[in-house]
Formats: structure tokens, sequence, C-alpha cells
């Protein structure tokens, strides 16, 4: 399968002396079509950089970034990448341009230049998809924070991106707010087709993914599906990374000589191991 | 007797408007002297409203609040020395550093108080140590930190104050999962120094279980809990009516114990479950 997005041998820093030291360095990664990638890794592993330069905020110090055939740093071409590619901050309350929700969310479609109609029709589309269409008359100072982050995210839905970069979305929410950005991102992943790119400190959130890269020192440590990155449990806590309650319990048992699944990554999960271990030691 | 204690405390904003809200809602709690109080609740339940109240930033709008058997706003002159005593850092760190330097930066509340250059200075590089930054940061200038960094710089501020109240509002958003490790072992480790009293806000049950003594549960400025960590997380579907997480581990030790297992439903670390869950095949297999 062609790659969405390609990073090639991408160095970045905001240094340019020679002593300056790179944010990313010899970073390489293909994004898929339609695959919800969570990005992970400590504090300073490069995570937010790496947003930034998906839709040419910033160019690569050396490297090339493709998105979708163009090279980001085609200059000519910037509008046709931030089309494609949205990107999505940590605080909402820092990328709300106007004071009602519907406002809001037509202000991305309004600079593509599209009739009223048209922009109508997006805003409200997109207002359903992350179900904040009730609320699109209220003033966005009285939303709640994962309202706001919901909002964000359909301002940038109804320029019709193909693909959305969200940094740390959830960072600011308190956890109902954090389950309805997830449950939203999903959705517009499996129904609308877009491809997801998530970073997040949450391992919870990234055991929802398709497929988790880790990050550290602005190189990609690991690559793979949410299971078989929890399966190298050393390897995350080397790099300064948890993992979720439940996965580090269910190594722990089998690290003790229990029958436990190859990396467990919910609670549903990790309940039904347990009481099939206790109904084998009824057998013995 | 309890160092703070707040009595039918309410505070309104907006009184007569439209947007006439509620934060605090006749509110009555005690704070424990030396004790680690963790405060949970949504995005508006009035957390942030009722510690910027503890220490008198926010008048309430009914209620009393008592610091050492004291009305706090009885002498509102000696409000000043009170805001030395509790010592508040805010959730946006970045809004709380101002200085050119780090070191200016701590210095500015120990110079506050009046302190001598020797002993501000003492206080900078002991508040820089607890909080987990090298001496190379004193020169530096905040708004080049990071934003671990800056939170642990502007911890070290209100540290240098030595106040008998440390109140941290969501210490450890945004940062990686090691970083809040070592940011809450490090508070823990100058409460056991200190002995002094910490309050901590955060949105993760996860984190505020493995530090606090109790655990405040506010829901629409009212008070939904009250208790040890773990009697609140047996709350579990209490909780997720009111929106609020609970541990991965507590939901798993409850639905086991729903599915008949007889497990102790208290732990809520993995420490905790590992150990029960052990000794628990264990005393089947023998």
């Amino acid at each position: 399968m062609e790659p969405f997005i390609t990073l090639d041998k991408v160095y970045f820093t905001y240094d340019s002396s020679p002593a300056g030291n790179f944010i990313l360095s010899d970073f390489s990664l293909d994004i898929y079509k339609g695959e919800f990638l969570s990005v992970v890794g400590r504090n300073g592993s490069g995570k937010s950089t790496l947003s930034k330069l998906l839709n040419s905020l910033y160019l690569p110090t050396s490297g090339e970034i493709i998105v979708d055939g163009i090279n980001t740093k085609e200059d000519s071409r910037l509008l046709e990448i931030r089309k494609k590619v949205g990107l999505v901050l940590q605080d909402p309350d820092n990328q709300m341009v106007s004071s009602i929700v519907e406002d809001d969310t037509a202000f991305g479609c309004e600079n593509l230049g599209l009739s009223p109609e048209m922009i109508r029709q997006r805003v409200d589309d997109s207002l359903r998809a992350v179900g904040m269409y009730e609320e699109r008359n209220t003033l966005v100072e009285k939303l709640s924070g994962g309202q706001k982050q919901r909002a964000a995210i359909a301002g940038i839905i109804a320029m019709q991106p193909e693909c959305i970069v969200l940094d740390e979305p959830t960072a600011m929410l308190d956890p109902q707010g954090r389950k309805e950005v997830m449950d939203t991102l999903i959705k517009l992943n499996k129904n609308l087709g877009i491809t997801v790119i998530l970073i997040t400190h949450y391992m919870e959130e990234a055991a929802l993914s398709d497929r988790i890269a880790v990050l550290d020192e602005g190189k990609v440590i690991i690559t793979g599906k949410p299971r078989d990155v929890f399966s190298n449990a050393d390897l995350l806590y080397r790099h300064r990374l948890s993992l979720p309650q439940v996965t580090e319990l269910s190594h722990r048992l089998s690290g003790c000589g229990y029958d436990m699944p190859y990396a467990v990554l919910s609670v549903d999960e990790c309940a039904d191991a347990i009481i099939r271990l206790f109904s084998k030691g009824d057998l013995l | 007797m309890s160092l703070i204690e707040t009595k039918e405390l309410t505070l309104e904003y907006s009184m007569g408007t439209e947007l006439h809200k509620t934060a605090i809602n006749s509110l009555s709690i005690n704070i424990e002297k030396g004790e680690v109080l963790g405060i949970i609740g949504q995005t508006g339940s009035g957390k942030s409203s009722l510690v910027q109240m503890l220490n008198g930033l926010i008048k309430p709008t009914g209620g009393k609040i008592y610091f050492n058997n004291k009305d706090i706003w009885s002498e509102p002159k000696k409000l000043r020395e009170l805001r030395f005593k509790i010592g508040i850092v805010f959730q946006y760190p970045e809004y709380q550093l101002f200085e050119e330097t780090v070191y200016k930066d701590i210095a500015f509340g120990p110079h506050n108080m009046g302190l001598s250059e020797d002993e501000t200075d003492q206080r900078v590089r002991s508040a820089l140590k607890f909080a987990g930054l090298s001496d190379d940061f004193l020169d530096r200038s905040p708004f080049e930190l990071s934003g671990g960094e800056k939170r642990r710089a502007a911890i070290a501020g209100v540290i240098a104050m030595d106040p008998d109240v440390l109140i941290l509002d969501e210490p450890a958003a945004g940062l990686d999962p090691l970083g809040r490790d070592t940011l809450y072992t490090q508070i823990l480790d100058y409460h056991k120094k200190r002995k002094n009293t910490v309050i901590i806000i955060s949105h993760s049950m996860e984190d505020i279980s493995y530090i606090s003594d109790r655990i405040l549960v506010l829901n629409d400025g009212k008070k939904l809990l009250l208790d040890t960590p773990g009697n609140v997380f047996k709350s579990a579907e209490l909780l997720r009516r009111f929106s609020l997480d609970i541990p991965q581990i507590s939901e798993l030790m409850l639905r086991l114990r729903s599915r008949g297992l007889c497990v102790n439903t208290d732990y809520f670390t993995v420490d905790g479950a590992f150990n029960e869950i052990i000794s628990l095949l264990g005393s089947r297999t023998e």
C-alpha cells in the first residue's frame, strides 16, 4: 500500500548554529491512508514538532516529507497540504476564533472561498459528526473543555481534510471530556475514513488505535499494533513510558508463570483472563 | 483541630445576571494538618475556585473559611500573611513565571516575605533541588524552558516560601508518565520532610489514588464524597454517574468481584492487585 505521508530521513532543529541540537534526527515513518496512528513518547521526544512538520507549519532542516505526493517544501502548494492535513492543538482556547460555535466552525471554510450554501452544509455536517450540532448557537465560553475541543475538531473537519493531526487534544480535559474526544476521533476514522494521527501521553488512548509509534530523542523507537508495542514492556519503561494498569498487571502475572494472553488491552480482557486462571485452578 | 475548615462556603459569580453561576455551593469540609488531600471533579465542578478561596484570592459570597481556627476574612489586612502560609501552584505555570531568570523568579516570594539575601539564596537553591532542577537552570530565562521544566520552576517558586499548605492545581497535566511519577515523588518527599499539608487537584484518578490520604470528590460545587482512596473508589457506580473515572485496577477488582471472585476491592494500584491475585491463586491451588 502506498503511504499517504512519508517522512524520509527528516532532521529538524530550531537552532541553526552548528552546535544546535536536533529535535528530530534521521526520522523516517510512513503513515497510511485511513489508519488511526497514535504517537507516544516522553516530553521533549519530538512529538509536537512532528505534528507541525506534517502540515508544513515547519519545514525539515534536511530530509523530505511527502504528503499525498506533495513535498511539504513546495511553497506554491502550501494551501493544498493544509487542506489535506488539519491540525488540532492541545489547548482549545488557543484555537477558537469566534464567540459562537458555528461561526468558529465556519472560519476555515470561509477561508477556502466556498459558497455560503456549501459552508452552511459543511458546518452542519461537521457539527453533527462531532455531536455538537445542538450546541451550534452556543457561546464558545459556555462550553466544557471536551465540547470546546470537539468544536475545534469540527472546524477542522469542515475543511474536509484527508488527515487530522491532534497534539495531545485531551491533556487539558477531564475523563468525560477525554472520552467524548476519543469517541469522536474513532467515529471520524471508522465512518468517514479520515486518517487520524493522535499524539498522546495516555497509553489507554493509544491502546484504542490501529498502530502506535513510540518516539524518543527525535527517532522512531518502535511501531506496531498496540498489542505488539505493549508486549515490549521493558523497552517502553526504558523510554520513560508506562503501560495501562491492566496491561502491566497481566505482564506481571505472566512473568510469574501464569497463563495470561499476549498483552492485555482492556479491563474486560484482563478480567476474563484472570477468571480463567481461577477456573483452571479448580481443575488441578 | 483541623488546620483548615470551611463552613457552608459558597461562591456565586455574576449574581443577578444571565451568566449567574454557583461555583461552590454550601461546602463544609475539614482539612487536617499534615495530610495529603486530593481533589477531583469534572471541569467546572469548582475545584479551582475552591483552592483560590482557601488562600483568600477569591472572596466567598457566603460561608466561612477558618485557618487555624481563625476566620481568614475577619482581618483582610492579614491576608497577605496568609498567602505566604498557603501557596498555590496554578494549572498553567507559564502564567506564573515572569522574571528574567529562574533565580529571580524563585526569589520573588522569599524577597516579598522580607527575608535576607542569604536566607533567600538558601531558599532558592533548596527549592530548586526539591523541584528536581539542577543549579544550571538558575541563570536561564524561565521562558526558554520546556513545559515540564516551567512547571518545576513554578513549583520551586512556591516551595521557596516554605508554605504550611502547598496547593497544586493539576501539577502533572501534559507531563509524560515518568515525568508525572517523578514530580509526584518529589512532592511527596518534600511533604514527608516538611510534614506540611498538601492539596492536589487532578483529573487522573490513578495519580491521585497513589498520593492522597483522602480524596474530596466535587460535583457541581458540592461535596460528593470525602474519604480514603479505597473507600472513594468503592463507589464506582456513583463516580461513573457523575462522569468521573475510577482507576483501571479498581474497575478490574470490582468486575472480578461481581463475577464471583472473592477479591478485596480496596486495591487500586498494580502492586496491590498483583499481590491480592497471587495470594488468592496460591490458596486455590494448594
